[in-house]
Formats: structure tokens, sequence, C-alpha cells
């Protein structure tokens, strides 16, 4: 059996179209090739994890994936269909992919009811009273309801990520990216942000995680990409990705990190 | 020397009615120069390239002519060119706020340019369009940030009123020398004038650092 086949029978929904597939993609800045070539997948209901040295692309490919990022050659398969070139249409896909960014960036003149209703409102045009119910259940979700009319520089680092998540899932993503979720956090809030995806993975939502946090992705993820210097080094499931790595540079990057399984 | 209120206190009304011109001229002079100092500001950085040119030209100018020489031209030279001829009270409206503007628009522009690009992103990615992320995320928050010059705008503002006595506009400090002139009383009438503005401007700055002070950190992300 080719490893082609064999990803495609070990896979989570391997036999539907991928939520997300990426062609041959290649992005530069300038002269500098910030992804040289690269082809993955995200099936339904998968957790995929990025991983890789700092500079080494994933955080790029994942914002190719909503365009925030252009690219310079491939193609981005949205289920299936190619991200369309104009504008109005990007606005369509965007709204069934949720962003969670590093630095949160909530919005802070609007309290965290308004930050998660203000997706809804404006793009949706979802009721006041709708958008109002669904960001108190969401709220409930994340842990954060008594913080319903606080201003965002009234919570922690990792209460605002919650947030930040809530207001994504507002708009009922088919697909969640989180670019590097926890990395602006201090250490004793990352773990509340990694439940609450966790608790989002379990539930089967299709996610893409560009993470440094190598306990989640051991855990969570379905299927594991490694990163270096713009290219895949190596892709497959977490237990050949930690426990078995096959290339050379998973192991360097790993023991860098002090990764011992 | 004597000093003689007599005279300006019994012209109070006057005065008075001189006053609530200077505060009407000021107000609709902030409110019209922020609308057309963001809309230039916008038009600069995000219109066609044909646009900014003439809207740069506009800024730098206004920076470089006196206020008093934008507020005659207007009211003397404006009608023999055009046949446009504006009563006194509108062609001060119209001199503050073209002047004005210009300053509102640098203030904007930089307010804008300092609401840093993952906002603009965290609104791209919901969805919403390029106008809609301007319209309820970026410039919200670029007014907070823009309140502590908002407030010399309005000092400014209500200053510079003070030179619409040169045509004539019966505002409080055309009314103060009205009264000098009748009643001979310079020294008292001026003072009091000095004295009536800063009670005016002393409490409008201090109220906008203390609105700043408390709604700041919504401007900040």
């Amino acid at each position: 059996m080719t490893a082609m086949a064999a990803e495609l029978q070990n896979r989570k929904n391997a036999d539907q179209t991928p939520v997300v597939e990426y062609r041959s993609i290649r992005k530069l800045y300038g002269e500098f090739v910030a992804i040289g070539s690269v082809s993955a997948r995200v099936n339904k209901g998968e957790v995929v994890c990025l991983i890789g040295p700092s500079g080494s692309g994933k955080s790029t490919l994942l914002r190719t994936t909503n365009a925030l990022e252009e690219i310079q050659g491939g193609d981005i398969l949205i289920d299936g269909k190619p991200l369309p070139p104009k504008k109005a249409d990007i606005r369509k896909v965007r709204q069934q992919m949720g962003m969670v960014f590093q630095n949160f960036e909530l919005f802070p003149h609007k309290t965290v009811l308004e930050n998660i209703t203000v997706g809804p409102l404006t793009v949706l045009k979802v009721s006041e009273q709708e958008a109002r119910k669904r960001a108190v259940a969401l709220l409930e979700k994340v842990g954060l309801s008594d913080k319903a009319d606080k201003y965002p520089a009234n919570l922690s680092g990792g209460q605002q990520q919650r947030v930040a998540i809530a207001r994504a899932l507002a708009m009922q993503p088919d697909v969640m990216l989180f670019d590097e979720p926890t990395s602006a956090l201090d250490p004793e809030t990352i773990g509340e942000v990694l439940n609450v995806m966790k608790r989002l993975a379990e539930e089967g939502m299709t996610m893409i995680v560009v993470t440094h946090e190598m306990t989640f992705a051991r855990r969570v993820a379905d299927w594991v990409i490694v990163f270096d210097r713009g290219s895949i080094v190596e892709q497959g499931p977490p237990a050949q990705i930690f426990d078995n790595p096959q290339a050379d540079r998973t192991r360097d990057f790993l023991s860098h990190l002090g990764w011992d399984g | 020397m004597d000093f003689d209120f007599s005279a300006v206190i019994d012209s109070w009304q006057y005065l008075a009615g001189g006053l609530g011109l200077t505060l009407l001229l000021s107000a609709l002079t902030v409110i019209l120069s922020l609308i057309c100092g963001v809309a230039v500001a916008l038009g600069r950085m995000y219109g066609p390239k044909w646009l900014s040119i003439p809207l740069v030209f506009y800024i730098d100018s206004m920076r470089a002519i006196p206020v008093l020489v934008v507020l005659v031209w207007i009211y003397f030279a404006l009608p023999l060119l055009t046949g446009l001829n504006l009563p006194p009270f509108w062609a001060a409206l119209v001199a503050l706020t073209f002047h004005i503007s210009a300053y509102v628009a640098e203030i904007v522009r930089a307010g804008i340019g300092s609401v840093r690009a993952g906002q603009t992103q965290a609104g791209l990615v919901l969805g919403m369009s390029e106008a809609q992320v301007m319209r309820k995320i970026v410039l919200p928050q670029a007014l907070i940030r823009m309140l502590p010059s908002i407030g010399s705008i309005i000092s400014i503002t209500i200053k510079d009123t003070a030179i619409a006595a040169v045509i004539a506009v019966p505002e409080l400090m055309k009314r103060t020398e009205t009264v000098s002139g009748q009643s001979f009383r310079p020294m008292e009438a001026f003072t009091v004038a000095m004295v009536v503005y800063f009670l005016i401007l002393f409490p409008v700055t201090r109220l906008i650092d203390l609105l700043y002070k408390n709604i700041g950190y919504r401007g900040r992300s």
C-alpha cells in the first residue's frame, strides 16, 4: 500500500470531500519563499495541528486558508471548491471559518457580549434577540457568563481568548482556525483555553491549530503536520510524529523542545 | 487707576447674547469639522489617487494660511469672485470649518493608523466588508484614541471664533468691543471677556481629559 493510500484509509472521514485542501501552495514575500510547495488536507471533524519552529510557515499557511494572505501558486479548496477571487465571495467563505488570533484581537470598545454579537448582527443580519441568545449560550460554554457586560480590558488573557473563541463560534462556522492561541498567555491561563479547545474537538468541530503546545497536539490532534523552512517535513497521526518520527528534522525539533513523550 | 464695572454689568444681557452666539458658532464648527475631517481623512487614505492629491494640498494649505486670512478672504473676496455673498455668521462658520477640518483630518488619519492591523483582520475574518470594519471596528477605536487631540481642537475652535468679530458677527468678542467703545471702559470690558473665555474653556478641556481617563481603555487593543 502506498503512503497516500494509507493516509486516506486511516484518517477520519477520509472518504468525504476534505473541508480544506491545500494543493501545492506557494507563498512568497518578495524573493523570500515563505511556503515552498505545500499540499495537505483537513477532513471533516478532524483536529489538525501544525507544528514546527518559529518562522517555518505554519501560521502563514493557516492565514492563506481564509485569504488573509494571498498565495502566489497552487490552489486552496474549501469543501472542494477553490477560494473565490472576488472579495464579496471571500467574505462568504470567511463566514464559514472561525479564526482565533495569538493576540486575541477582541474589540476593546465593545463589551464581551457585543464582541460576540457584532458578527452575527452585522454579517448574518440575525435579530438582536437571536444574537444575544446565541452569545449568552456561548459565554456559558466557555465559562464566562458573569463577564458579559465587562470590557476586554477588564479580563485576563485566558478569559479574553475564551471570549475570542466564543466570538468565532457565534458565526456557526464549519471549521475553526487557531493561530498560536496560547502563545501570548501567562502559563497559568493556558490550560483554561486548551480545555475549551479540547471540548470543541470532542464535539466534532473541524479544527486547524498552529501551536507550540505539544501535549495538546499529542492528545487532541487527529493529524499532525510538521513544518520546517516553508515545507512539510512530515505528517501523520500524533502517535507516529511524537513516538516514532520518521524525519530527522522532526526528531530535532521535538528534542529542542525537550519533548520526551 | 479706578475700576468701574457698572457699564459692563449693565450690558450683561447684551454680552450674554454674544456668548450664546460664540457657543453656537463653536458647537456647529466642531460638529461640522469632525464630520468633514473624518471624510477628508478617509478620502485621503482610502480614496482614489486623483482625490488624495487635492486633499493633501488642501490640508497643507490650511496649515500654512492663518485662519483670519481664510475668514476675511471668504467674506470679502469670495463674493467678488463668485457672486456668493454669505452673511457674516455663515461666512465665519464656513471659514472656521474649512480651517479646522484640515487639522481634524490629520488627527483622524493618525488615529486610524494607530489601530493595529490585527483589529481589521479580526473584523474581516467575521466576514465583514472593509467599510463595515472601518465603521464598526476601526473608527470607534480611533475616535476614542483621538479624544485628547479632539479636546485641543474644541478649545482652539472656541478661541478662534473670536476672530469672527472682524466681520461683525455679534459674538462675545464683537459685543465686548462695542461695550468697551460705548462706555470708554476697555480695561473692564476686555478683562470680563478674558475671564468668560477662560471659565468656558477650562472646564471643557478638564472634562475631556476626565472622559479620556475613564474610557480611554476602550480604544486600546
